[in-house]
């Protein structure tokens, strides 16, 4: 995990000629430090009032100060001071932090109430403000500095450590580990330990920083090393008097905590986004305006034309910057969706069936692109389409229920609010007979009508995708995209929602391309199915004939994973 | 959402408790003895070394409550406290509570000014970062952030007060002079918590706009601003508040730093000039009053997170 | 050899669990069926020791494995399968170490080359190749993680075999192939299996007895044969009503008892919503 982290920060730095440049400037700074006997050989308390208040020069680098000091001799010997003493403070921090924050989210229990309450209390004052009162108490100097700092510090670790913990703990292999009867030291050492490297060092990374400015804050105010010795705080608090004839006094101090600050929150950056991945699809790019192209109106569906259709359609990763940059997702794909009718898409994961309900809905992301091939609405090819004209088109002609219901529905607004926006959005019913269409809906979907008033966390998973299916189907759209509706429920609930989805398509009109990688649930509700297999279309047909005679060797490995048609040989009852 | 709140004003004054007890025994576990050390600084340092009386010393013991039993000293000094009694200064030998209420109303306004400060930047830094993620704004919105939070406000403070007030004289540098005065003080502390609370809505944001939800929102055809503001941002502002107590101890901290600066008239500035003289019952009365400030804000945080996360129940946010 | 005995257990003053009992014989598979928070998880998390009960006893043979003495004196004679596989493996392991770790737990140390060989013979059993042992859990696919499970498991030598939902996260090929494996291994003179599932499917394909598990409590047990043509409580006929039938034949078993158990099977099955 360490090297890990040392490889990742390596190959950013390589992509990075800014980072280079911090890191040559902090580097050289911190070895300038710790090599200042060698490097100067001032000595930085000697006063020399005859060399009072010089300007930066040969013979003095950064100049005097209001003693005659050289500038630059205390910048060195001072750095030592306020590189020492965080160095001291951040080992002791988490120190302390790390084992306390495991031992109390391992064990739990009265250890963990009582470090609890204990981090309560200290955390219940501001963290400089404590540093100030326990180091003012104590009356300054070095060892009370350090003190200070690792008092307010520890806490915060302890507390995100114990998370970390509790979240580690809970994992699969450390439940598994346990059933295997593990000793708890391996489990601790491990397991929990290796897997919390990461985060501790992220962590102290980030904090180094905050625990730098804090220790020159201490010292500004005065709480620090005592007057004739250098440090960077206090040297800035002497200078700032005769900032308008020496200003170098005070430049010189605060630029090196600035820099050494810098780099250590630039690193852990670095190092943050790089342990924690952020997620691979951005937001979708819906912020830039774009102007409408030709808003589209899609007629009723009367018409036998195809309301859905992919003409060869290809699609590739092709952003650059992703690491399957040049993969085909979709190869080639042509079927289509007629009015009235429910057409089965089946496809195992990463077949590619997923794309396919997105590109209905023009909602592809941004590392897949369309490259070959167009995807036709009611005839329409949708290739030139701007967001904006997508926009007339969702949640208008074109509805979509998606996999997961419990993380489909916006947690801080109603149930009625996120039904009745999708109306508003596209004034497809008047404003006077919105809150009956409200209710005619919920009705519909088999809800109470005292859901609206509810917010989703209250509801059940099936509620839920009840309520997702209200929001698709409100503005009677022609054409609804089924997207593993049904994957996230159980059996029962499973069944309830098929035949809600069947029996709306009737009630409503509805073309429906349903997305599904359950064999037994296409063939319940499709009327054709398409069979997808890594981006290609294998076989396509009515289901009963899809069904009754595979033609394709893959169909029928599929048909026999069905699980249910082998027998386990049954021992005789006794 | 009475409950909620009862709930959470007792937690409140349980963590009231806890820090008058903290403050108490800090006193008590330093190192030497308080009443000594006071006297010796108090002494004029170019005497030499001087004999201390036995009976100086007692009589200081006293004054301070450091006499008899730990449990009776806490009862009776807050005893006192309840009263509204903090103590008298060892300095100007007037009461605390009178002279820390002469000077709240100013460390208040910086921190209230402050906060504004934070949000007017925070806030757009924030959700610009995040529309734009990844592209010059982004790039641009972060640099503000890293820099915020890595200038240490004291160099800050000087710098502003530098450029504005001496050089280009349009601002004055120090203490209270018309309301004007604020501006600097202000600026100085809001851009420090500023960087991490646009850090943090950045990044909640970005989450959020990565969520199913708003790929749900997008297919009903909502208008941008509908997204942005109605869908992405409250859920986003949820992390945001849960680390408010971040912000606002940085807030407080910053304070006494920003007000040593500045020369502003407030209880940080009070408290320095305490510290030289060893003035402890100064240095206790303003950390009890900095806590209990701190309570307060973090109180009133918790019932806007009430107001904005309809999930939210009283045990959920325990231990982060 | 594995027998419950009326096995509660509350969650925040609701009971998760209420009053279960049954047993195990050795060789045999029996499932645990139930739709989603039916207890089912609870029930297989009290066996493994993961979870105390609030009442009830757990025996494996003379051992009682509610009392931690009686867990470890069982020791490694029960182990698990849990759903979600990825999770179930430490990411910074490779499979070698995945492996050893029980062994070294249970047998000790032993030189470098045996450990390989008895490593092979486990991915052997679960037909993964053996040129695995180097890699890490991400360069494996869902199902070859699944596997290395079993393989994991199997490394101490259990006589029960606790499996929780081993194949919802699974491909249908995928499931096939782990089913199939299943198979083998029981054929082989493997452990008892206790199979924790949802899917009626499963059961019929793998298991001789099966419980089904509504609210906390067994409604009706018995061969899988009986319960599942014959079912006799109203919630094992709506869950095997609810279940999906088979596309392409109709299987006629079902077909019989669909007619005469229509009514008022909605409300059978009241589930607590999950909050």
């Amino acid at each position: 995990m360490a090297d890990r982290l040392l490889r990742n920060l390596a190959a950013a730095l390589r992509r990075d000629p800014l980072g280079c440049v911090l890191l040559a400037l902090v580097g050289t700074l911190v070895l300038l430090c710790l090599l200042a006997p060698i490097v100067t050989r001032t000595d930085p308390t000697a006063t020399d009032f005859a060399r009072m208040l010089m300007p930066p020069s040969a013979e003095n680098w950064l100049g005097t100060d209001d003693f005659g000091r050289d500038v630059f001799a205390r910048l060195l010997f001072g750095g030592r001071t306020s590189l020492g003493v965080a160095a001291v403070a951040v080992m002791i921090v988490m120190g302390i932090g790390v084992v306390a924050g495991i031992v109390a989210g391992y064990f739990g229990g009265a250890v963990d109430l009582v470090l609890g309450k204990l981090i309560d209390v200290l955390m219940a004052f501001p963290r400089l403000v404590l540093a100030i009162a326990v180091a003012a108490l104590m009356g300054g100097g070095i060892a009370s500095l350090i003190v200070a700092i690792s008092v307010v510090a520890w806490p915060a670790y302890a507390r995100i450590l114990r998370a970390f913990t509790l979240q580690v703990a809970n994992e699969g292999y450390v439940q598994a580990a346990r059933t295997l009867g593990t000793p708890v030291w391996r489990i601790l050492g491990g397991h929990v330990a290796l897997n919390l490297i990461g985060p501790i060092l992220v962590l102290a990374m980030l904090d180094l920083g905050n625990l730098i400015l804090a220790i020159s804050a201490l010292s500004f105010l005065g709480l620090g090393v005592a007057p004739p010795g250098p440090e960077w705080g206090s040297m800035l608090n002497e200078g700032r008097a005769l900032i308008e004839i020496a200003p170098w006094m005070v430049l010189a101090p605060g630029m090196a905590i600035f820099l050494v600050v810098l780099s250590a929150n630039y690193f852990a950056d670095i190092a943050r986004d790089s342990t924690e991945g952020r997620a691979v699809h951005g937001p979708r790019d819906w912020i830039a305006p774009s102007r409408p192209v030709a808003r589209p109106e899609l007629p009723s569906p009367n018409t036998k034309e195809p309301l859905l259709s992919f003409e060869g359609v290809t699609v590739d990763v092709v952003d650059p910057r992703s690491p399957y940059c040049g993969r085909r997702i979709l190869q080639e794909v042509s079927f289509w969706v007629r009015p009235r009718e429910c057409v089965g898409l089946i496809g195992e994961s990463g077949s590619g069936k997923s794309t396919l309900a997105m590109l209905a809905m023009g909602l592809t992301r941004p590392p897949l692109a369309l490259t070959g091939g167009a995807v036709l609405l009611s005839g329409t090819n949708t290739a030139a389409w701007r967001w904006d004209d997508w926009r007339g088109v969702r949640g208008r002609h074109v509805g979509l229920v998606n996999q997961d219901p419990l993380s489909a529905l916006n947690p801080v607004l109603t149930i009625g609010d996120q039904i009745s926006e999708v109306m508003a959005a596209h004034d497809a019913v008047p404003t006077g007979a919105r809150a009956g269409r409200l209710r005619a809906v919920v009705d519909d979907v088999g809800l109470p009508a005292s859901v609206v008033g509810r917010y989703p966390h209250e509801l059940s998973g099936g509620m839920r995708q009840r309520v997702v299916i209200a929001m698709a189907i409100v503005n009677r759209p022609a054409l609804l995209i089924a997207d593993e509706p049904t994957t996230a429920l159980d059996v029962s609930t499973q069944r309830r929602i098929l035949d809600l989805i069947r029996d709306l398509g009737q009630q409503y009109g509805l073309s429906v391309l349903f997305v599904s990688h359950d064999l037994r649930v296409i063939a319940r509700v499709a009327d054709r199915v398409v069979i997808l297999r890594e981006g290609r279309v294998v076989e396509t047909g009515t289901t009963a004939a899809v069904f009754a005679a595979p033609r394709e060797p893959y169909t029928r490995a599929l048909m026999a994973a069905i699980p249910g048609q082998h027998r386990q040989p049954q021992p005789v009852e006794v | 959402m009475l409950t909620y709140a009862v709930k959470r004003a007792a937690a409140a004054l349980v963590a009231l408790l806890g820090t008058t007890v903290v403050v108490f025994l800090l006193l008590r576990i330093i190192p030497g003895d308080p009443a000594t050390a006071v006297l010796l600084t108090m002494l004029d340092p170019g005497a030499g070394s001087v004999e201390l009386s036995m009976a100086d010393i007692e009589a200081l013991q006293a004054e301070l409550g450091l006499t008899g039993p730990l449990p009776v000293q806490y009862l009776e000094w807050m005893g006192e406290i309840l009263r509204g009694n903090l103590g008298t200064s060892l300095r100007s030998r007037q009461p605390i509570m009178g002279e820390l209420a002469t000077r709240i109303p100013g460390t208040l306004t910086l921190a209230a000014a402050s906060l504004g400060v934070m949000l007017a930047i925070a806030i757009p830094c924030g959700v610009l970062g995040a529309l734009y993620a990844g592209r010059p704004t982004d790039h641009l919105s972060r640099a503000i952030s890293l820099l915020g939070e890595s200038l240490p406000n004291f160099f800050l403070g000087v710098l502003l007060v530098y450029l504005f007030a001496l050089w280009l004289r349009w601002l004055p540098s120090m203490g209270w002079q018309g309301p004007d005065s604020i501006v600097l003080p202000a600026l100085t502390l809001g851009t420090g918590i500023a960087a991490t609370t646009a850090r943090l809505l950045r990044s909640s944001l970005l989450d959020t706009l990565s969520q199913p939800f708003m790929l749900m929102a997008e297919a009903k055809g909502l208008s941008r601003g509908r997204l942005l503001f109605r869908h992405a941002l409250r859920p986003a502002l949820i992390p945001v508040m849960t680390a408010s107590s971040l912000v606002l101890g940085g807030l407080l901290g910053g304070a006494v730093v920003v007000e040593t600066v500045f020369a502003w008239p407030g209880v940080g500035r009070y408290m320095i000039e305490a510290i030289a003289g060893r003035d402890y019952p100064v240095i206790q009365g303003f950390t009890l009053f900095m806590a209990t400030l701190f309570i307060v804000l973090n109180f009133i945080v918790d019932i806007l997170y009430r107001l904005i996360d309809p999930r939210i129940r009283v045990e959920v946010r325990r231990h982060g | 050899m594995l027998s419950v005995e009326s096995l509660t257990k509350r969650y925040q003053g609701q009971d998760a669990v209420c009053g279960v009992s049954f047993s195990v014989a050795p060789g045999e598979i029996v499932g645990l069926v139930g739709a989603s928070g039916s207890g089912k998880s609870t029930i297989a998390r009290c066996i493994l020791g993961l979870e105390r009960p609030d009442a009830g006893l757990i025996r494996y043979g003379d051992a009682v494995l509610t009392d931690r003495a009686g867990r470890r004196a069982a020791g490694r004679a029960i182990q698990a399968v849990f759903q979600d596989p990825r999770s179930s493996l430490n990411p910074r392991w490779t499979v070698r170490r995945i492996l050893s770790e029980p062994l070294e737990t249970w047998f000790g140390r032993e030189p470098s080359a045996a450990r390989t060989v008895r490593l092979h013979a486990l991915l052997l059993q679960v037909t993964l190749s053996a040129d695995l042992l180097a890699r890490y859990p991400h360069e494996l696919s869902t199902g070859q993680c699944q596997r290395l499970c079993v393989a994991r498991a199997l490394a101490c030598g259990p006589a029960l075999l606790v499996l929780d939902e081993p194949l919802s996260a699974l491909d249908v090929s995928v499931q096939a192939r782990m089913l199939a494996m299943l198979r083998d291994l029981h054929a082989a003179g493997g452990p008892s299996f206790l199979l924790i599932t949802h899917d009626f499917a499963v059961v019929r394909e793998i298991c001789q007895r099966v419980l089904v598990l509504n609210a906390g409590r067994i409604v009706e047990a018995g061969p899988v044969a009986r319960v599942l043509d014959k079912p006799s409580h109203p919630v094992t006929r709506s869950l095997l009503l609810d279940a999906l039938p088979l596309p392409f034949q109709t299987a006629a078993a079902l077909d019989r008892w669909v007619d005469c158990t229509k009514p008022t099977l909605d409300v059978a099955i009241q589930r607590t919503p999950s909050s």
